[in-house]
């Protein structure tokens, strides 16, 4: 079968309804009074010739194609006539599947530009609550500092605290044995009688790997049975479960 | 006493991005209903004005102040757009699908997407642009989705009704389809 040199890749559609589309759309093919058979030599035709470039073709292109084979045999046999005529066409079946796909494609489209409209549109992140907090806990001591300095200080904390944000990067490797930091964090959970939120257990890390390192060893512990946690407005608290010890 | 409408203002200037809804405002500011609909209106007109870089927008739900689009060109001198947030084709496919025909199975949005579907689920709950509704009354129970105020907030939309009708396709418009 002659197909044209450029072969587009199967990675570009969306999968096998899309593929066909387009070879409708490429062959001028008749989507209402669908030619099944020149549909089928073209997307076998397709398939071949991205199989020839050595792409992986998904189980779901596959299993359309067989479809369509059926559904071309069935048309160049002679039809029994004890076949009973309710049955539903599958050709039509397949015309309609195709314009719906078509439809939520479209639809796609219009969400698509929608989307870049949005994603212009800047918003500020929330004023956070901790401010409030730490000047609540600023008016009852007495420092000769305002609030404002102690907000100043705790924000420049924070922002040295940002570990996740993308910097600079220079590579070290840090090993951490996973002894060590469960038995850690067994202790800092045994101290506290109330529950601990996760970043509490997180706040002093200086890089991610022990940030992960960290939860990981909770995950182990609640695997274990060895803490309780419960989620509250996105935040994790954990507990030392007593009943383990 | 400031009036209402500053304290309005003041309070959609601090949740900034998380935006609030009217309920909320209606018990912080303790007003009726009638009245501080009355003042959304008039602080989003005025800041309809071309005086202002900034808009209140009601998607989802939530309203927030966000920067106007006329400002573009100039804010992104400013920011460099992380272009890998916006969502991918198969994703928009299939939320266009689950937006339409919500709640919606796994199952009939793989039939008429023809292909699985299972990771794209994951990853839009992951990015809560959709969740969890229940589950059908079909064999197995199957967990049936929807979209959430996120969703509507990603595509500038305050409600559903604001999507375009879904297109329908006749045979005599095949030429101009296809």
């Amino acid at each position: 079968m002659a197909m044209e040199d450029f072969v587009i890749s199967i990675d570009r559609f969306e999968g096998p309804l899309d593929l066909m589309l387009h070879l409708i759309r490429e062959k001028k093919m008749d989507l209402f009074d669908l030619d099944v058979s020149l549909l089928c030599d073209q997307y076998i035709a397709f398939i071949h010739a991205n199989e020839e470039r050595g792409l992986t073709i998904a189980a779901e292109y596959l299993s359309e194609l067989a479809g369509l084979i059926e559904m071309k045999s069935n048309r160049l046999l002679p039809k029994r006539k004890t076949e009973e005529e309710i049955e539903e066409d599958p050709r039509e079946k397949l015309i309609q599947r195709l314009i719906e796909y078509q439809k939520f494609k479209d639809i796609s489209q219009i969400l698509d530009r929608y989307q870049k409209e949005r994603s212009v549109q800047f918003t500020k992140t929330l004023s956070y609550p901790e401010e409030v907090r730490i000047m609540e806990a600023a008016d009852n001591s007495e420092l000769k500092v305002s609030p404002y300095d102690l907000m100043k200080a705790m924000n420049r904390c924070l922002r040295r605290l940002n570990i996740s944000r993308f910097q600079k990067a220079t590579y070290s490797f840090k090993e951490y044995d996973m002894q060590d930091i469960s038995r850690e964090v067994e202790n800092f959970l045994k101290k506290e009688k109330e529950s601990v939120s996760f970043w509490d257990l997180i706040k002093n890390c200086t890089d991610l790997l022990k940030a992960i390192s960290i939860f990981l060893c909770v995950l182990e512990m609640i695997y274990k049975k060895q803490v309780v946690y419960t989620l509250q407005q996105e935040e994790i608290y954990l507990k030392w479960s007593e009943v383990y010890a | 006493m400031p009036e209402k409408k500053a304290e309005a203002e003041a309070l959609l200037y601090i949740v900034g991005e998380d935006g609030i809804t009217t309920d909320s405002l209606i018990s912080v500011l303790e007003i009726e209903k009638d009245e501080i609909l009355k003042i959304l209106e008039e602080l989003r007109e005025e800041y309809l004005s071309e005086v202002h870089g900034i808009e209140l927008t009601e998607y989802g739900g939530l309203w927030r102040f966000m920067t106007k689009k006329e400002v573009n060109e100039t804010a992104l001198k400013l920011l460099q757009l992380n272009q890998s947030t916006t969502l991918s084709q198969s994703a928009l496919e299939t939320l266009a699908i689950i937006a339409y025909k919500q709640p919606i199975t796994r199952v009939e949005i793989e039939e008429i997407r023809g292909v699985g579907c299972e990771m794209m689920l994951r990853r839009l709950l992951t990015r809560n642009l959709i969740k969890e509704a229940g589950r059908a009354d079909a064999p197995g129970r199957p967990i049936l989705y929807e979209v959430t105020p996120e969703f509507m907030d990603t595509f500038s939309l305050v409600s559903l009704k604001e999507l375009p009708e879904l297109p329908t396709y006749q045979s005599e418009e095949e030429e101009t389809l296809f």
